[in-house]
């Protein structure tokens, strides 16, 4: 249950970025990409699978989300946890336990935990909006990823943005700005993480990379990898869909 | 040995008519022919689910000086079935079937009537096999039908109904109070009863349920008003409990990053003679998770209605009533966990009273084994002559292993 609510926390947040647009070219790209994974409000079935080398674990949900505000989320596996659910709107949080008939309110300060089980940082997932705030861009050379024609951008931290990388480099396909690689490099430019973005197909309307791993390159079979099952952009939802009420009934 | 509430019930339930617990003996049998094991849940076609569990769980029970051993052991199957026939009618049975064999099972006459007797309105306990090296016996802890439009949600049948806001004791918790330290009840007891609950927002709500009894005085006849005010989730309660009239209040809300959470109820007796009066149960709860996943609560009770008969023991491991929540006036509760790695888990827990010197001490360490399976390792150390002086055997050590389905 501990791994699943930091699960929760971060997962919730996916497609919840707002991004304030400027035009230059570099910034632009990386703009386009992200966009990808945006709406105003989506609905998604995401299974998120840690691999050790010694064990994985994976969890898989249905989401709900309206605005950074609101988000709803249903436990769809492991068994043990199948029918739990968590309501979020602003910074109160819910939890139902079906077993027991329980909503439990839970404290604030569980939210702003990094998910120590997973290979992606709270940062990763939370505060997507700051891929456009917090950098400086610039283009390199061209290359290949997968046999997709890719920008490659170099995106270095602005001196006061809270990013522990020295630079991050991202590899984004020119005809659908799909982000299919990024690396994360350190102070000594060592590059420290990689992640990808592979399976693209058609997913809510758009072309989408479906699956997203997230490898540390030090530990070796260490990763996580986020899956996308279905998702749905911008659907009918108003904010009186995320209730204590709802957060019972959904299936 | 059979407490003087279990005693009650026991008499209580087997004035029931005959007829009725015939009937209901009936449609049990519809759902033995469910609880056939399966291999893996089960849906099919989106009306009816099946999951549930397997465990094993071993207790070990020690006196202070280890020179006793006691085991006991109980193999345990749970059956949760959830049959949604029409968008707003679903009806909802679980069965939870245990084996259990060791010291207590050999040591323990008559321990058959404790689980045939259902002390609620419709008997649902089973005892399949008694002898003297094991019981076999099923209880049927939620059956009923449930009603959904709209903003209005009703439910009729063997339930949960949980009026709760803190973790260890619950003053606002009119139909299903629970024994803290029967842990290895996940679920906890259901009530027969008739609920209904109005939505009015997202976090308001009115609501009323009814524990059915064959008389007025074993019935619980309440209603609450949720609603939620400055991040604070409140709950106004009042009604009539068994032979009292009962208010009360509960919150939880925030301090800070921290979680805050309480209950206040009043009972007074509804027969006023000139003893009679009334009293207050009432706890207040915080939580908090640090940066480093450390999480920490604390809880105090102030038990007015503390009578203070019989073995605290034995009281321990019974469901309290709402008006009578703990062996003594007050009490306390300290726990903190820890994941030491995403899979193991420690936690640590201090249950005590201001008012007698005794604390239960209840380490635990969980680990999760593979998706489905899970470990557990915990402890219920009794210390202090207030409790120790009832009970030969006041460690008792439990091990577990559940495949969940």
């Amino acid at each position: 249950m501990y791994l699943i609510k930091r699960v929760i926390f971060t997962i919730g947040f996916i497609g919840l970025m707002a991004i304030s647009a400027s035009a230059q070219s570099a910034e632009e790209i990386v703009r386009q990409a992200y966009e990808k994974m945006e709406g105003e409000s989506s609905r998604a079935e995401i299974t998120m699978k840690i691999v050790r080398p010694n064990w994985d674990r994976s969890v898989s949900m249905k989401s709900w989300s309206l605005g950074e505000d609101y988000s709803l989320i249903l436990i769809t596996a492991p068994a043990r946890d199948e029918g739990t659910s968590f309501l979020m709107r602003n910074n109160e949080i819910w939890n139902w336990l079906p077993d027991v008939n329980r909503t439990i309110k839970m404290p604030p300060s569980m939210m702003s935990q990094s998910w120590m089980g997973s290979d992606f940082s709270n940062n990763d997932l939370v505060r997507e909006s700051s891929v456009i705030t917090d950098y400086t861009y610039s283009l390199l050379e061209d290359e290949t990823v997968d046999g997709y024609d890719c920008y490659k951008i170099e995106m270095i931290p602005k001196p006061d943005a809270p990013i522990v990388w020295d630079r991050v480099v991202s590899f984004i396909s020119k005809d659908e700005y799909l982000n299919l690689r990024v690396e994360y490099y350190d102070e000594d430019d060592e590059m420290v993480r990689v992640m990808t973005g592979s399976e693209v197909e058609q997913l809510g309307g758009r072309l989408l990379p479906t699956r997203m791993e997230m490898i540390p390159v030090e530990d070796e079979g260490n990763r996580t990898i986020i899956t996308y099952q279905d998702i749905e952009f911008d659907i009918d939802i108003s904010e009186r869909f995320f209730s204590i009420q709802n957060m019972k009934r959904v299936q | 040995m059979i407490s003087t509430q279990k005693r009650e019930n026991i008499a209580r339930c087997t004035k029931q008519p005959l007829r009725v617990r015939r009937t209901w003996k009936s449609c049990f049998f519809i759902f033995m022919i469910l609880s056939v094991p399966f291999s893996s849940h089960a849906q099919f076609n989106d009306i009816l689910e099946i999951s549930g569990y397997v465990k094993e769980l071993g207790q070990l029970s020690i006196d202070n000086g280890f020179s006793t051993f006691r085991y006991d052991n109980i193999l345990h199957h749970r059956l949760e079935t959830e049959w949604s026939f029409t968008s707003n009618f679903e009806l909802n049975a679980d069965i939870r079937t245990r084996l259990l064999t060791g010291y207590t099972v050999r040591n323990s006459p008559g321990l058959d009537g404790l689980y045939e007797n259902d002390p609620d309105l419709v008997d649902l306990w089973w005892v399949w096999a008694d002898s003297d090296e094991l019981l076999l016996h099923s209880q049927i802890d939620r059956m009923h039908l449930s009603y959904f439009n709209g903003p209005l949600e009703i439910y009729a049948g063997r339930q949960r109904i949980n009026w709760g806001k803190t973790y260890v004791w619950n003053p606002n918790d009119l139909f299903n109070n629970y024994a803290f330290l029967d842990f290895d009840y996940e679920e906890r007891p259901g009530v027969d009863a008739v609920s209904m609950i109005y939505n009015l927002d997202f976090a308001s709500s009115i609501e009323t349920a009814v524990k059915l009894g064959d008389s007025f005085e074993e019935m619980v006849i309440a209603g609450m008003y949720r609603t939620n005010w400055k991040q604070y989730d409140l709950q106004f309660i009042g009604g009539h409990y068994f032979d009292k009239l009962t208010v009360g209040i509960g919150w939880a809300g925030y301090i800070k990053d921290a979680g805050f959470k309480g209950e206040v109820s009043y009972f007074h007796p509804e027969d006023n003679g000139s003893e009679s009066k009334g009293n207050i149960t009432t706890t207040v709860g915080l939580d908090y998770m640090f940066s480093n996943s450390l999480y920490a609560q604390a809880e105090l009770l102030y038990n007015g209605g503390n009578r203070g008969r019989g073995s605290p023991v034995f009281e321990l491991l019974q469901p309290p009533s709402a008006d009578n929540l703990f062996i003594t006036e007050t009490g306390y509760f300290l726990n903190a966990s820890y994941p030491l790695t995403p899979l193991t888990s420690i936690t640590g827990g201090v249950l005590g009273s201001f008012d007698e010197e005794f604390v239960i001490l209840i380490p635990q360490i969980s680990h999760s084994l593979t998706n489905n399976i899970d470990f557990l390792v915990l402890a219920q150390l009794l210390k202090g002559s207030f409790l120790t002086e009832f009970i030969d055997t006041p460690n008792v050590f439990y091990f577990r292993l559940k495949w969940s389905y």
